[in-house]
C-alpha cells in the first residue's frame, strides 16, 4: 500500500498538470475545428440502419442544429481548458460533449472510434478536471499518463493475442510496407514504404523495435529518465509511421505529457535572466 | 448460421452496456472524487482519489487485457493483424469513381465525400451498402453523387473541394488514414456534372503487384446511373 501511495501521491509541479490539460484540450480542440458533426447527423437515414450501438453516446440522427450546437459549446469548453477560464467547469463539459461528439466521425459503422483523435480527451479532461491547481494533484497527470502509455501496451497486448510473437517479423513487416505502399487512394507519402519493403533486414529491425518499444513504454512511469530516451523515440516512430504506411494516431502526440515541462519552463527562464558574474573582491 | 448471427448479437449488445456501465462508472467516480476533495481532511479527500484511480485502471484494463472496445475505455487494437499477401480479398478493397458525360472515369478525392471520413465511409461500404437492396444502395448513391458534384463544383470555381471543419487547409487535423489531395485545379474535373457514380472491387497480390504496378484485377461492384 505504501508504494501505491508513494507512486500515485508523490509531488508534482502543479504547472506540469496545467500544460497536460492544455495539451489535451488543444489536442481535441484541433480535431473539433476539423470536422463537421452536424453534416453527419444529416446524411440519409440508410447510412444509419446499421449502427445498433449509437444509443450509448445518444446520437439520434437527424437533428444537425442540435449536433452543430454541441459541437459550438464543446469548442468554447476547450478553449476555456486551454485558456485556463473555470478550468474544471470547461473539462468536464468537454468531456461529456466529445463522449456524445466523438463516436460522429465513425459512427455510421462502427460507434469505436479509436485512433481518430477524440479516444482520450473524454476521460482525461474528466481526470483533469479534478486537478486542485497544488502540489497534490501529481495523481491527476499520473492517470492521465497511464492512458497514454495503454495506447502502446494495449496495442502490443491484441498484437501478442491476435497474431503472435511473430508479429514483428521482418518478413510480416515487408507485407505491412507493401500493402500501404500499394494503397494508391491513400498515399501522400510515396517513397519510405518502398524502399524499406525492398530491404528485409530493415523491415526486420523495425519490427522487432516496435515490439520492443510498445512493451517497454510503461517503465516510463516508474523510471522518470527512461523518458529522456522513450519519448522521443516514440515521436519518431509515429514520424515514421505517417512517412512510411500513411498512418496518423493524433492521440499519440500526446506522449509530451511525460516531458517535465516544469523544469524546461525554469531552464528557459535562467536563459533569459542570466546570473551576473560575482564582482571580484 | 442463425444461431451464429444471434450469439454475435448478444455478445455486441453486452459488450455495449459494459461499455456505457464503465464510463458511467468512471464519470460517477470523477463526481465522488470532485466532492471528497473539498474535505478539510487529507484521507476523505485520498478515498476520493483511490476510487477514481481504481475506477480508471479497471476500466481500462478491462478493455485492454479483454482487447474489447469499450470506447472511450479503448483497446488499442493498432495493426494487431498479420497483413494478407492476397489484397482485396477479405477485406474488400472498395474505390469509389465518378464518370462525366463523355464516359471518363475520375478517382473521388477524399474530400468530396464529407461530411464523412471517406475510410468509415468505404468501411461502412464493405460491411453494409454490398448487401443493402437495390433502392436503398440507389438512395445512398445518389446522395454520395450529389456531394461530390457539389465538390467539383467547388473545385471548378477555385475552391477547396472539401468544406468540413472551420480550419484552413493546411491545419485540419488529417484523418486516420492520409489521402491525396486529387483534385486541385479546376482543369482537373470536367466542366459538366457527373452523370454515374461506379463502386468498384480490386484485388492483387502484393508480390506482384511489388514487380509489376498494372497487376491489379477490378470488378465493378455496383453503378449509378443519374437520370
Amino acid at each position: 500500500m505504501k508504494a501505491w501511495n508513494d507512486f500515485w501521491f508523490a509531488p508534482e509541479p502543479s504547472f506540469n498538470v496545467r500544460v497536460a490539460r492544455i495539451l489535451v484540450a488543444l489536442q481535441a480542440l484541433w480535431i473539433c475545428l476539423s470536422r463537421d458533426y452536424a453534416s453527419v447527423a444529416a446524411v440519409p437515414g440508410v447510412f444509419w440502419r446499421a449502427n445498433v450501438s449509437r444509443w450509448r453516446f445518444l446520437i439520434v440522427p437527424g437533428h444537425p442544429g442540435i449536433e452543430q450546437a454541441l459541437q459550438v459549446v464543446a469548442v468554447v469548453a476547450l478553449v476555456g481548458a486551454v485558456v485556463g477560464v473555470a478550468p474544471r467547469l470547461c473539462c468536464v463539459v468537454a468531456a461529456l460533449l466529445l463522449y456524445h461528439l466523438g463516436p460522429m466521425e465513425t459512427a455510421i459503422w462502427t460507434t469505436a472510434p479509436e485512433a481518430r483523435g477524440l479516444t482520450l480527451a473524454p476521460t482525461a479532461l474528466l481526470i483533469l478536471a479534478l486537478a486542485s491547481g497544488d502540489d497534490e494533484d501529481g495523481w491527476v497527470l499520473r492517470i492521465v499518463q497511464v492512458l497514454v502509455v495503454e495506447i502502446y501496451l494495449f496495442s502490443a497486448i491484441g498484437k501478442l493475442e491476435r497474431t503472435g510473437i511473430a508479429w514483428g517479423s521482418a518478413e510480416r513487416m515487408r507485407m505491412w510496407m507493401l500493402w500501404f505502399a500499394q494503397d494508391d487512394q491513400s498515399l501522400v507519402f510515396t517513397r519510405v514504404g518502398p524502399w524499406l519493403a525492398r530491404h528485409l533486414w530493415v523491415c526486420g529491425v523495425l519490427g522487432a523495435a516496435t515490439v520492443a518499444m510498445e512493451w517497454v513504454m510503461p517503465v516510463m512511469l516508474f523510471w522518470k529518465r527512461s523518458r529522456l530516451v522513450l519519448v522521443p523515440v516514440a515521436l519518431a516512430f509515429h514520424v515514421g509511421v505517417l512517412v512510411a504506411m500513411n498512418i496518423h494516431v493524433p492521440e499519440a502526440w500526446l506522449i509530451i505529457v511525460f516531458v517535465d515541462w516544469d523544469s524546461v519552463r525554469t531552464r528557459l527562464r535562467r536563459r533569459a535572466t542570466p546570473i551576473a558574474d560575482p564582482v571580484p573582491a | 448460421m442463425g444461431r451464429l448471427d444471434h450469439g454475435r448479437g448478444r455478445e455486441a449488445v453486452l459488450t455495449d452496456l459494459v461499455a456505457a456501465a464503465s464510463y458511467a462508472g468512471v464519470v460517477a467516480a470523477a463526481g465522488y472524487a470532485a466532492w471528497t476533495g473539498r474535505s478539510a481532511e487529507i484521507d476523505r479527500r485520498r478515498r476520493g482519489r483511490q476510487v477514481m484511480i481504481g475506477g480508471v485502471l479497471a476500466t481500462t484494463l478491462l478493455a485492454g487485457l479483454s482487447q474489447r472496445d469499450l470506447w472511450p475505455l479503448s483497446s488499442w487494437s493498432l495493426m494487431t493483424r498479420a497483413p494478407r499477401r492476397d489484397m482485396g480479398v477479405n477485406p474488400v478493397y472498395l474505390r469509389l469513381v465518378a464518370v462525366d458525360s463523355a464516359g471518363a472515369e475520375y478517382t473521388v478525392d477524399y474530400r468530396a465525400v464529407e461530411p464523412f471520413a471517406i475510410e468509415e465511409l468505404m468501411a461502412w461500404m464493405r460491411a453494409q451498402f454490398v448487401s443493402l437492396p437495390r433502392a436503398e444502395q440507389d438512395t445512398a448513391a445518389r446522395y454520395l453523387l450529389g456531394r461530390v458534384n457539389a465538390a467539383r463544383a467547388r473545385v471548378r470555381e477555385g475552391r477547396s473541394a472539401g468544406t468540413a471543419g472551420v480550419l484552413p487547409g493546411a491545419l485540419r487535423a488529417p484523418f486516420h488514414q492520409l489521402h491525396q489531395r486529387r483534385w486541385r485545379e479546376s482543369t482537373d474535373l470536367p466542366a459538366t456534372p457527373f452523370v454515374t457514380l461506379r463502386l468498384y472491387g480490386e484485388t492483387w497480390d502484393l508480390e506482384e503487384r511489388a514487380r509489376d504496378s498494372t497487376r491489379v484485377t477490378r470488378q465493378l461492384l455496383y453503378q449509378l446511373q443519374a437520370p
